[in-house]
């Protein structure tokens, strides 16, 4: 089995080692699934873009420059095509957005959101409620918390991907922490974490 | 004791604080139960975050995986801009091809009518079809009901004879000399064929509108490429431009081509195609060209409802050029406003920046001794909210605008320029300057946003923003790519004296559409600029604007941004 670094590997595939190209398969399948999963809320769909970023992968193998980290250029894909698949889902969100003019997120329409989610943590879908309150974040936020969270990115890598700056990559995860803090604050009160 | 802010107190429970830094919080919040407090607050929402579990790929995910990539692997050599051209063609295949067809009926019919009888002209080379092997028969004008009957068997010959590789406008063999048998190729100077238009158009009328017409057949490389009126068509030109249309027949018909015999086949249709759906002006005798496809007409119908919004008032700014300044004076006289600056080094800069792009063009309007239909930039009532809506669609909180103002073609082309300082809602903190460019023609509108941090035209980067991904690194990369898809040859770079904006956007990112590529051009006896982004498909051809027109509004822009 082919082993190395993640750069060794994609070098590897550039001189079309298949094995280099299981290795990749194999190390980021799980994250790259997770990750759009994370992002749409739709299995069929993760996998159907998790795979069109090892195919593009593929299909960039013979000009990809190994100028930045691999994960970044890897999650840079997978963000972009995450973030134009939340796009291309806008007629929902307009329609959402009429019946609340002031923009608020979906999530933040309801009354009150601790009735919610104390009503979630009844039934026992403690999941649930945290999947909800990630998903309810603007989408950038939501690809910051992600990353940062669940992919392991750090802030670093998260500013390439994103194409902003630290600094408001930083402020970006701030701004989701105090949302995602002040809806799961039922949750966390109930000292059960 | 005074508590510390709580993004600095999350950047310390993130490990996202330098050394130094770390200490600093660490030593406070050790006595401050307050801020320890919060610390905790967001360990504890960082473990609560962990109860969400990844998801596991079916079983059946890495055997799709292997099975696209083995079907990759299979497939045609990449090719990046047969993808791009994959996407945009579809669209205008169908128009195209009815509008070839109809033009070739068009000029048949015609040819018909107009021709009395058999003549020669003055050459008896035979002409020989380029690399296709098929022997044309000689420079013989026929009689208008035989000459029906020679076209269609050239087509046959034609379509038999090109369809494993349709030669490139290059490739093509020498035409004989421009007295003998004129060609539609750029392969003179340009003030020399001017002079020849010139003496052909005087000669013989009829001549020149059929090359008008065939040149509407002729496209340009990549973008549309002007034709060269002759003072008699001849067989063997006419039945090359019906292999053309061919050519784009079998097109239709052969989507896994290479991106080589793609851009070899792509510069005559292409123009069809832009022509069909209005992009660029109708050649005169061809008015199905001018008929767009019904799906553009109700873009158009759409695009008019949303231009009836009430008009705004605008800090409009006007870029007077040289052969328009009659219009200039008449857009003063109506109350446009000219730029203000907001401060005496932004019109410093202004300047300056002026003076280096006063530097002489490649083909200035004077060198071409080019044809000149009515130019006017007049400012568009509807253009602020235009933008508005754009900027809003797109989720950017403007945070401050510049100059504004509109280029104004022929017809109903016209470019909208403004300079943007905007901000991302979802981090307000954010920032980022850019000059925004909104291009219609009528039927189709694009959004170029020329800018070193972020882009506006999101739309436009669906399809090739990541395509793009890692192929480019600097502007010659992106020429090498038109070059090699015949975008860009030598007649190209002679005839259009290519302006790129590239190095005015230093930061330039391969993932994003940042640049404006901004040319010379004369099409078809039209003269105007042609703006396209990075992308060369989408390309809009702006009749009546000159080129200087579209740099100093850039330039005013970017002073702008400085000041801001």
């Amino acid at each position: 089995m082919a082993m190395g670094t993640d750069l060794e590997l994609m070098l590897g595939v550039r001189r079309g080692d298949a094995a280099s190209f299981e290795e990749l398969l194999r190390r980021y399948r799980v994250p790259m699934v997770s990750y759009f999963h994370r992002m749409l809320r739709d299995r069929g769909l993760a996998e159907d873009l998790a795979q069109e970023v090892f195919l593009r992968v593929y299909r960039a193998r013979e000009r990809y420059q190994p100028e930045a980290k691999f994960t970044t250029w890897l999650y840079r894909i997978a963000t972009n095509l995450a973030l134009n698949a939340l796009r291309d889902r806008k007629p929902e969100v307009l329609l959402d957005e009429e019946e609340n003019p002031d923009g608020d997120p979906p999530m933040e329409r309801f009354a009150d959101p601790q009735p919610s989610a104390e009503r979630q943590l009844i039934e026992g879908d403690r999941a649930r409620v945290i999947r909800q309150a990630v998903e309810a974040l603007p989408p950038n936020q939501r690809a910051a918390v992600i990353l940062h969270k669940y992919q392991e990115v750090d802030y670093r890598q998260i500013a390439g991907i994103l194409k902003i700056s630290e600094s408001a990559v930083k402020s970006l995860l701030f701004r989701a922490h105090e949302t995602l803090r002040m809806r799961l604050e039922p949750l966390l009160r109930g000292g059960q974490i | 004791m005074k508590c510390l802010e709580r993004e600095q107190l999350f950047a310390f429970a993130h490990g996202m604080l330098e050394t130094r830094q770390a200490e600093v919080v660490r030593g406070h919040i050790a006595g401050c139960a307050v801020c320890q407090e919060v610390v905790t607050e967001y360990l504890r929402l960082d473990s609560a975050l962990d109860e969400w579990k990844p998801v596991e790929p079916s079983a059946a995910f890495d055997a799709r995986v292997r099975q696209a990539v083995k079907a990759q692997a299979a497939a045609p050599a990449p090719s990046l801009w047969g993808g791009l051209f994959a996407l945009t063609w579809a669209r205008w295949l169908a128009p195209a091809s009815l509008a070839v067809i109809v033009g070739v009926v068009a000029v048949g019919l015609y040819r018909s009518r107009t021709i009395p009888g058999p003549a020669t002209t003055p050459s008896s080379t035979p002409y020989r079809g380029g690399e296709t092997g098929v022997v044309q028969p000689p420079a013989v004008t026929p009689a208008p009901e035989p000459a029906t009957q020679t076209r269609d068997k050239d087509i046959g010959e034609k379509k038999t004879a090109s369809a494993p590789a349709m030669p490139t406008a290059k490739e093509k063999a020498p035409s004989p000399a421009p007295s003998q048998v004129p060609s539609a190729r750029f392969d003179r100077p340009l003030a020399e064929r001017d002079k020849a238009v010139a003496g052909a158009a005087a000669q013989n009328s009829v001549g020149g509108i059929s090359s008008l017409s065939r040149g509407a057949t002729r496209g340009g490389v990549g973008v549309a490429r002007p034709a060269t009126i002759s003072p008699a068509p001849s067989e063997a030109t006419q039945s090359d431009s019906l292999a053309h249309a061919v050519g784009a027949r079998e097109t239709a018909v052969q989507p896994s081509m290479t991106a080589k015999t793609f851009g070899a086949l792509e510069s005559k249709p292409k123009q069809q195609q832009t022509q069909s759906a209005g992009m660029l002006p109708p050649a005169p005798p061809a008015p199905a060209v001018a008929q767009a496809p019904a799906q553009f007409q109700v873009q158009a119908q759409a695009q008019a409802q949303a231009t009836a919004l009430p008009p705004a008032a605008s800090g409009v700014a006007e870029a007077p050029a040289p052969a328009a300044r009659s219009t200039a004076a008449q857009d003063s006289e109506q109350g446009l406003a000219t730029p203000s600056f907001q401060s005496e080094n932004a019109r410093k800069k202004l300047e300056t920046s002026m003076k280096a792009l006063a530097a002489p063009q490649p083909h200035s309007p004077q060198q071409g001794q080019l044809l000149r239909s009515r130019s006017s930039h007049a400012v568009t009532p509807e253009a602020p909210s235009l933008l508005e809506s754009f900027m809003k669609q797109h989720s950017d909180a403007v945070l401050k605008k510049g100059p504004l103002g509109t280029l104004k073609g022929r017809g109903a082309t016209k470019a909208t320029f403004t300079a943007v300082v905007a901000s991302d809602p979802a981090d307000p903190s954010s920032s980022a300057k850019g000059i925004e460019v909104h291009l219609e023609d009528g039927t189709q509108t694009e959004n170029v946003y020329l800018d070193d941090d972020r882009d506006g035209g999101r739309d436009n980067l669906k399809e090739i923003q990541e395509l793009r991904l890692g192929l480019f690194s600097d502007k010659d990369q992106v020429l090498e790519e038109w070059r090699n898809h015949g975008h860009i040859d030598d007649d190209y770079s002679e005839e259009v004296g290519l302006v790129d904006r590239l190095e005015d956007f230093p930061r330039y990112s391969p993932l994003r559409i940042k640049v404006l590529f901004v040319g010379w051009y004369r099409q078809g006896g039209e003269v105007g600029v042609l703006m396209h982004t990075m992308n060369p498909d989408e390309g809009f051809f702006f009749p009546g604007i000159e080129l200087s027109q579209v740099v100093k509004m850039i330039a005013e822009g970017r002073a702008f941004l400085d000041a801001n």
